[in-house]
């Protein structure tokens, strides 16, 4: 009996001892341990926006960080996912420093076809980030942050005016506008395509468009027309090939009121 | 005259133990509420500080009680209930191990679960024990009232 309580004494106070000296080293490497975010760069290249930010973890505790995971969700305003980013780094010994880089992609192609209204109203996307960790390989960490970021479309508030005939110049004259509020210019081809009432095509047009970021497109496209072919009520339908976006078509119906 | 030889050899006993008692209190009082509260005050959430007056006042309490009852069946009593009480308390805390705390749009989540069970598994083992100096006790009190050959 004395044998076993002796035994038992000697257990728990050992035990004890591990817990307070796991404790006070733990509380120790927690209060060194050094995360920064270095100054992020962007890029935007063949529809794909990317946004990289270096991080540097700085372990000078006695326990090694595992399983160090930052993940980035982004959604509109639906809660449809926009993006998810994921930087795991495995393990990042005591006494050690690691230099990674979070990148965060958007598929603006993508986007746009899953989400069509972005292309032309603007919106906010809610970021959500977490940094998740398992400290000394028993207790899980997870830091977590939200933020919102603007989303400016590239074709905002797109119009298109009254359209008139020229039967004297055979032309049809459509004027055009629309604001790019994206963080791209909006640089590529418009296409303009014209039917009558029988479905028939009897126009079509295409324009190069250079739109940096924060402009307007304001502009009148003229489109040789045979005023035979036209009926009283014509159809317009405009695509935009931008930035390896594919957006269309825009259809507006109209009467021609001299024809 | 007898009730003043009692009473004399009473706080001969007593008053030690009660000095020891409080001297203990206080020294657990100085590491347990003022030091923690003064460190890690400002990392603490609100919400769990209640936890670590709990806990504190009870190891207080126990530590008093079972410093007072020393020599007695009730030391062991005292150091079952003890553990056992610390196994709930630290079961309740484990229903909810993971701590999280929020400043401002940041929120940290901590999950404690591996570490309070550690904890639990050190109070088993220290109930375990008292158990055994309880059974301990009591067999070696009954063969000083009744040596080897005067039972009947």
């Amino acid at each position: 009996m004395n044998q076993a309580i002796k035994a038992l004494s000697i257990a728990t106070k050992l035990l004890w001892l591990i817990v307070i000296i796991f404790s006070v080293t733990a509380a120790y490497s927690a209060a060194n341990l050094r995360m920064n975010f270095g100054e992020s760069k962007t890029s935007f290249s063949d529809g794909i926006f990317s946004l990289s930010i270096p991080i540097f973890v700085n372990n000078t505790g006695f326990y090694e960080i595992t399983d160090l995971n930052i993940t980035t969700h982004m959604k509109d305003r639906d809660n449809k996912t926009v993006s998810t980013s994921t930087s795991i780094v495995p393990i990042i010994s005591p006494s050690n420093n690691i230099q990674s880089t979070h990148n965060i992609t958007l598929d603006l192609k993508n986007l746009t076809t899953e989400l069509p209204y972005l292309v032309f109203n603007d919106s906010i996307f809610y970021m959500y980030s977490s940094v998740a960790l398992r400290f000394a390989n028993v207790i899980p960490i997870q830091i977590s942050t939200n933020a919102t970021m603007p989303w400016g479309a590239p074709i905002c508030n797109f119009s298109i005016g009254e359209i008139s005939l020229n039967h004297a110049k055979r032309k049809l004259t459509v004027p055009l506008s629309f604001e790019n509020h994206a963080f791209f210019s909006v640089n590529g081809t418009m296409h303009l395509e014209v039917y009558n009432s029988e479905n028939e095509q009897v126009s079509t047009e295409e324009v190069t468009i250079e739109v940096p970021s924060g402009y307007e497109f304001k502009d009148s496209v003229e489109m040789n027309v045979d005023p035979s072919k036209l009926t009283h009520e014509c159809q317009i339908q405009v695509f935009f090939e931008i930035a390896s976006l594919s957006v269309g078509p825009i259809v507006k119906r109209w009467e021609i009121s001299n024809g | 005259m007898d009730n003043n030889a009692r009473w004399k050899t009473f706080s001969k006993k007593m008053i030690p133990r009660i000095l020891k008692a409080f001297l203990v209190a206080i020294i657990l009082y100085f590491l347990l509420f003022c030091i923690p509260m003064l460190v890690v005050s400002s990392f603490i959430p609100s919400e769990y500080e209640s936890f670590i007056d709990v806990f504190a006042a009870m190891m207080i309490f126990f530590a008093f009680i079972t410093t007072l009852a020393s020599g007695t069946i009730f030391r062991y009593v005292f150091g079952t209930a003890r553990a056992l009480a610390f196994i709930i308390f630290f079961i309740q805390i484990l229903s909810s191990g993971v701590v999280t705390g929020s400043f401002g749009t940041i929120s940290i989540l901590v999950d404690l679960r591996v570490f309070i069970a550690m904890l639990i598994t050190i109070e088993l083992l220290d109930f375990g024990k008292n158990m055994f100096e309880a059974i301990n006790f009591l067999a070696e009190t009954a063969n000083v009232e009744t040596p080897i050959g005067t039972e009947s």
